[in-house]
């Protein structure tokens, strides 16, 4: 696969997209995707963000519409070729919600390392980058430990390490900060930070308007119904608080703090105002 | 109702309920695969070695263990193992409490029958009971004049257990002294398909996140249960955890298999052959395959 100059990572028209018992999780989805964008996507629970990322990795392929991914066509047929496929996934990383799911092997340094043997590189450069992940993530210390033996924060810095030691341009993050404590969270966001300052496209999910300007410039925002229905910089849409409660994710009781004119997002020191 | 008539019903013992039984169950498992863990960690000789080299030389010893017929050889193999164990940094009380207690109850129980005359004709050992008028025919089968243990049979149980111990032993010393991940390596190296070791390892994997979730809901089972519960209302219980565990697998499975190919998995697992056999490993090969030739002579001379 050439790297096109055009800068669109993702192309969507008019996807949709039925769970196999035929309900509805994505209908009429038209977005484009930059290269070294930092983009969330914004819903509240079942409203499909999740799937379209997973749509966005070519582990489910769309019932309607048309998907490019780096000028070419996502579908089950172009990512039969081995070629496409090999490129796709070194160049497409995905850090699943539940990171049970994405640690399947015996310890954490076999984790990180499967990525790259699937791929067939030669044993030196796995050994190579294995090792220079780990070092670069502080998980020395658990690199014999077997997955069930790491708490959650743990558990989701090896899962990330595991998709980022193919080094992929783009990284997709289902509800990266779920379930963490805040000095992991906070741990975990710097991470997105960096990867974003250092190129790399990062797309996530989350329904925690707290972290959305921290991990991104462009915010879309999925509605209960399974459909785009804004997209904007952050601060226009973390203001809109109309939209906001429209696609439930926020309630009627939801206020900002009584002394500030702007939204006021803390964190370890930081400020930042929109 | 009283508390006391829940929680002590019969002399101040706390009697436990069966999702207690089971919580606790859960946690010795996990206690268990630690303490394994923990032995596999130390620094012991089966520890040092390749883990290919374990899995071969443990087989062979099961063969020769197999093989041998007279029990001073099947007593000097179990000494042997014993001794490996202890070299091994292998708790030998807890060793022989694994093999030991369990191997005779068990085999004991196949074996028992062969021990008297009227299962297996011998040489009376033991009379134990004077048959009046013996010698009756029942079918193709005739009642003998005397219930005894016999020589034969006595041998035979004793060389029977021997040989099961010896076995047993060999395998509970490789597991303990090897880590998962190395064992299912050493299963690699002796040409097990790529695919049947990885379906051990991901189960042996995923056996953890299922035992919590299981733990979970019998906890909040727990959590909710005030007073006594029916036998019936038990079972259903239990029915419907397994039943949800069992949709949770299915859900889990897809997206272990979603996250596999998302790392480039293509059907065909690949691996690294990340253990190179040094001269100890080598050495270790050749020393067992000698012993158990010797001990396969000595057997014969001895037979």
């Amino acid at each position: 696969m050439s790297v096109k100059s055009n800068k669109a990572i993702f192309e969507l028209a008019g996807v949709a997209f039925d769970y196999p018992s035929g309900e509805k999780a994505l209908q009429g989805i038209d977005l484009t995707i930059d290269r070294n964008e930092k983009v969330v996507l914004l819903g509240a629970n079942g409203s499909g963000k999740s799937t379209l990322l997973k749509i966005l990795n070519g582990l489910l392929f769309i019932k309607a519409g048309t998907i490019k991914a780096f000028g070419q066509d996502l579908s089950e047929k172009s990512l039969a070729s081995e070629e496409f496929s090999f490129d796709f996934h070194r160049r497409v990383g995905f850090v699943f919600q539940n990171s049970d799911a994405q640690l399947f092997n015996s310890n954490v340094w076999e984790e990180i390392a499967f990525g790259p043997v699937q791929l067939g590189l030669p044993e030196k450069e796995v050994r190579r980058l294995v090792d220079d992940m780990i070092a670069m993530l502080g998980l020395e210390h658990l690199q014999q430990r077997p997955p069930f033996r790491l708490s959650g924060g743990e558990k989701k810095l090896v899962a990330l390490a595991s998709v980022l030691v193919l080094d992929p341009e783009v990284l997709l993050l289902d509800e990266p900060t779920n379930g963490l404590d805040p000095r992991t969270q906070r741990k975990l966001i710097r991470i997105i930070q960096q990867l974003s300052a250092s190129g790399k496209t990062i797309i996530s999910t989350t329904h925690n308007l707290e972290i959305v300007s921290e991990i991104a410039d462009r915010v879309l925002v999925f509605s209960e119904n399974h459909q785009l229905v804004a997209e904007g910089l952050c601060a226009e849409i973390l203001s809109n608080i109309d939209l906001l409660a429209q696609v439930n994710l926020i309630d009627a009781e939801f206020h900002v703090h009584p002394h500030a004119t702007e939204t006021l997002v803390h964190a370890y020191g930081e400020t930042k105002r929109h | 109702m009283c508390e006391t008539d829940v929680f002590r019903p019969r002399g101040g013992k706390v009697r436990r309920s069966f999702v207690e039984k089971t919580i606790d169950g859960f946690s010795q498992v996990l206690m268990n695969d630690f303490y394994a863990e923990r032995i596999a960690a130390s620094r012991g000789l089966m520890q040092g070695l390749h883990p290919g080299s374990k899995v071969v030389t443990t087989l062979l010893l099961i063969l020769v263990a197999v093989c041998l017929r007279s029990w001073p050889a099947l007593v000097l193999l179990n000494l042997w193992i014993l001794l490996l164990a202890y070299v091994s940094a292998v708790p030998l009380l807890t060793f022989l409490k694994r093999v030991w207690l369990v191997v005779p109850v068990f085999t004991g129980v196949v074996v028992l029958p062969t021990i008297f005359n009227v299962v297996l004709p011998g040489d009376p050992l033991l009379v134990l009971f004077h048959f009046s008028g013996g010698g009756h025919h029942f079918g193709p089968w005739m009642l003998p004049n005397v219930l005894a243990i016999t020589k034969q049979g006595v041998h035979g149980a004793v060389i029977f257990v021997l040989r099961v111990g010896a076995c047993v032993s060999l395998s509970v010393l490789l597991t303990l002294t090897t880590r998962w991940t190395y064992l299912m390596r050493g299963l690699s190296m002796i040409k097990i398909p790529t695919l049947f070791t990885m379906i051990l390892e991901m189960t042996y994997r995923y056996i953890y996140v299922l035992l919590n979730s299981a733990s979970e809901m019998f906890l909040a089972r727990k959590s909710r249960t005030v007073g006594k519960t029916s036998t019936r209302e038990k079972q259903r219980f239990v029915g419907s955890a397994m039943g949800v565990l069992w949709a949770k697998s299915i859900v889990l499975s897809d997206e272990v298999h979603a996250a596999m190919i998302s790392r480039g998995y293509r059907g065909t697992p690949r691996t690294l052959a990340n253990f190179k056999l040094r001269r100890l490993d080598w050495f270790w090969a050749v020393f067992t395959a000698l012993a158990g030739i010797m001990l396969l002579g000595g057997d014969r001379l001895v037979s």
